[in-house]
């Protein structure tokens, strides 16, 4: 006698792959927190001669993973006692914006050239992309934006009446403009604005268009800087991804079929290496996110590059001590490891669900 | 029993019916002849040309500065920079020109700092290629196993943080309580074992492939043992990752060598919003060199850049110092392009091997 089928819940391999990802997210996290607190905090305790056993160990670390989670992250002296946290979420906007155009610039780069270039098969294009993505990995950053901000002073001073440094304007733009301080949504003079913390939006909600012409082409010229330095390091895997895709079955099977050249690559290429730049993309966010960095403190923003800089050369926290100095950069590591892992989890569930190739297996 | 197969040539020689006449195998190729079949390359020997050049530099360097290899030779008349005192550029006295700021001379420092950088890096790049060829070479050959979940894992979460400041940091915290005098190796020490993640993972993808293959599988059936899979098969097909990846890793440690002196003397937000600089640099707290004085290149480019290019100022009150910062910069990419070109040219020559 045959019942009636058994509907067992059955979860999509998709979604059993995204719950295993994002279980492991925590598990990260807290094996980031452990290395930071051995390799940071337990060496600095124990200088001091403040090591107190095992269940000082673990007591410590239970602080730590508590006051990092739950903001707890202490005051900035040198931003007039503001807390630290409040700092970080008027830096982050800033560092977002940015990022956006940046991104924005790269991606419209990288991803056209890395499919050309990794599309032609003659050797003069390989060794262009070899040299010229090996002298964009090694080029210090600090000299390409130093020379642009020195290239651009001059013209920058007489057309906006202020200097490229800075996301925001200067002071003297403002009196230039009929203003004798800031006004109260610009704070600490020229660091930050309100309410939400990013200059261009801010800039637009309070109708100053003059601001946000400077602001933008400010934004542009950072971003420019970014996308060329990032993209001669994506360049270096990218081709290489390509050339490997190009010689695949679909697309052998493809132009023996008599698909033209264009098809193969805007088509079958493109579709095929999307989800491997994204991953290449994820695995280069620790370098993307150096280039933007030393940009935004070579151009002396008050975004998270600079904040970074000015923790861990140790002038954001007192430094008569070296404890706070070593928790500071603990939240500010803490903060980063959270970004590239969220990012890489993303990246991971995005790259899996836009592969092309069929899944095989159980 | 014995399964010792005939040559192909005693195969083809033996006439049926007779015993087979066991025929002497064929010579060994001469090194011209191997060399000659896989020829290594232009850019191989331009890199090895480079390389040795930059070994010679700094042989020499240890006779001629062997008892002030530490710190360079200072002038305090040289120190002040623009406006204060005239900036002396390159000329037959001095090759590199002057470097103000800690007021030497800019062809001797560098020189001098050869042996120190070609320590750093090669130490660096040893414990990075080690570690991560290794590891990721036997996590690959354990492919889904524990050892393969392990250092996955361990990788993926120290390549969060980016290195550079995470080596910073820890070398903070671990300073805190070593002697000085043994900070440029627990340095050399701690970068290599924290950029070790990228090396691996590109490896264990390659050691993958590589433990799939059909020779790798008939070792293992005729009885081979792991360990000579691993060093006979694995760790040979993997080095090609190993070699893309490893120039690439000479990039973040010139980074840290040269972001944190030139953040901390030219970008502090106090000292260079309004007015340039014009102090005697220092060395920011936490810095594996033991002063500002120690000859380095990284230390040298920050130096350069913060007196030779004006940043804050521009172009409309400073004056460009090209050689300031151009030599130094020089000798960085010279040593970076001629580990890339070694690389690149041995990555071709077992590729071609291996097809």
């Amino acid at each position: 006698m045959r019942g009636r089928p058994v509907h067992r819940f059955r979860i999509s391999p998709y979604i059993r792959y995204a719950i295993q990802r994002l279980l492991l997210f925590p598990a990260q996290l807290l094996l980031v927190l452990l290395i930071l607190y051995l390799a940071l905090y337990i060496p600095s305790v124990l200088a001091t001669g403040q090591y107190s056993g095992l269940t000082g160990f673990w007591s410590g670390f239970s602080q730590v993973v508590i006051n990092d989670f739950s903001g707890n992250w202490g005051v900035s002296i040198q931003f007039g006692g503001v807390p630290v946290a409040q700092l970080y979420a008027w830096a982050i906007p800033q560092s977002i914006e940015l990022a956006v155009f940046a991104l924005g610039f790269a991606a419209a780069i990288a991803y056209p050239v890395s499919l050309l270039t990794g599309w032609s098969r003659r050797p003069p294009v390989d060794e262009t992309v070899r040299i010229t993505s090996l002298f964009g990995t090694f080029f210090p950053v600090i000299i390409a934006g130093g020379a642009v901000t020195a290239g651009l002073f001059y013209w920058f001073l007489s057309t906006y009446h202020d200097i490229p440094i800075g996301i925001l304007p200067n002071s003297f733009w403002w009196l230039d403009q009929g203003y004798y301080l800031p006004p109260s949504w610009v704070l600490f003079t020229q660091a930050f604005t309100a309410p939400t913390g990013f200059p261009l939006i801010d800039g637009a909600i309070h109708g100053a268009w003059s601001f946000e012409e400077v602001v933008l082409l400010k934004t542009l010229i950072q971003a420019g800087l970014i996308a060329i330095v990032y993209v001669s390091i994506f360049l270096r895997h990218s081709f290489t991804i390509v050339r490997d895709a190009r010689e695949e079955l679909h697309v052998v099977a493809a132009r023996s079929r008599g698909v033209s050249d264009r098809a193969l690559l805007w088509r079958h290429t493109a579709r095929r290496v999307r989800p491997t730049f994204l991953l290449l993309f994820a695995l280069t966010l620790p370098a993307y996110l150096g280039t933007q960095f030393v940009v935004e403190a070579t151009f002396h923003d008050y975004g998270l590059g600079t904040l970074v800089f000015l923790t861990l050369t140790g002038q954001i926290p007192p430094r008569q001590s070296l404890a706070p100095i070593l928790e500071s950069w603990q939240v500010m590591m803490f903060l980063l490891a959270i970004a590239v892992l969220a990012w890489l989890v993303a990246v991971d569930l995005i790259a899996h669900r836009l592969d092309p190739r069929p899944v095989t297996g159980k | 029993m014995n399964f010792t197969s005939p040559t192909p040539a005693s195969r083809s020689s033996a006439p049926s019916g007779t015993a087979a006449t066991k025929m002497p195998p064929p010579p060994r190729p001469s090194l011209r002849q191997r060399l000659g079949r896989r020829p290594f390359g232009l850019t191989f020997w331009a890199g090895t040309a480079i390389l040795l050049f930059y070994l010679l530099a700094a042989f020499s360097a240890l006779y001629v500065f062997h008892s002030s290899l530490n710190r360079v030779a200072v002038n305090p008349s040289w120190i002040p920079p623009e406006p204060f005192a005239p900036a002396i550029g390159p000329s037959s006295g001095h090759l590199f020109g002057i470097l103000p700021g800690i007021g030497t001379d800019l062809f001797r420092a560098l020189w001098q700092a050869t042996p120190w950088d070609l320590t750093i890096v090669g130490g660096i790049l040893a414990f990075d290629a080690v570690i991560g060829w290794l590891l990721g070479s036997l996590a690959g050959m354990n492919e889904g196993g524990t050892l393969d979940a392990v250092v996955s894992w361990i990788g993926d979460t120290l390549g969060a943080i980016p290195s550079f400041f995470l080596v910073i940091g820890i070398f903070a915290g671990l300073s805190a309580l070593a002697p000085s005098e043994v900070s440029i190796p627990l340095f050399v020490l701690l970068f290599g074992v924290i950029i070790w993640p990228s090396t691996a993972r590109l490896t264990r993808d390659r050691a993958r492939l590589v433990a799939r293959q059909p020779y790798v599988e008939a070792t293992r059936a005729c009885g081979g043992s792991r360990t000579r899979i691993l060093f006979r098969h694995i760790l040979p097909g993997s080095a090609t990752s190993m070699l893309t990846q490893l120039p690439l890793d000479v990039s973040p440690i010139f980074f840290v060598l040269i972001i944190f002196p030139w953040f901390w003397d030219c970008a502090s937000a106090g000292a260079s919003l309004s007015s340039p600089v014009y102090l005697l640099p220092g060395l920011p707290p936490f810095y594996p060199l033991p002063s500002v004085y120690f000859p380095e290149w990284g230390n040298l480019l920050a130096i350069g850049v913060c007196y030779g290019l004006p940043i804050s100022t521009g172009l409309v009150a400073g004056t460009v110092y090209w050689w300031m910062f151009l030599f130094p910069l020089a000798a960085i990419l010279g040593l970076a392009f001629g580990i890339s070109f070694v690389c690149d040219g041995l990555d071709r020559r077992l590729s071609m091997a291996h097809h």
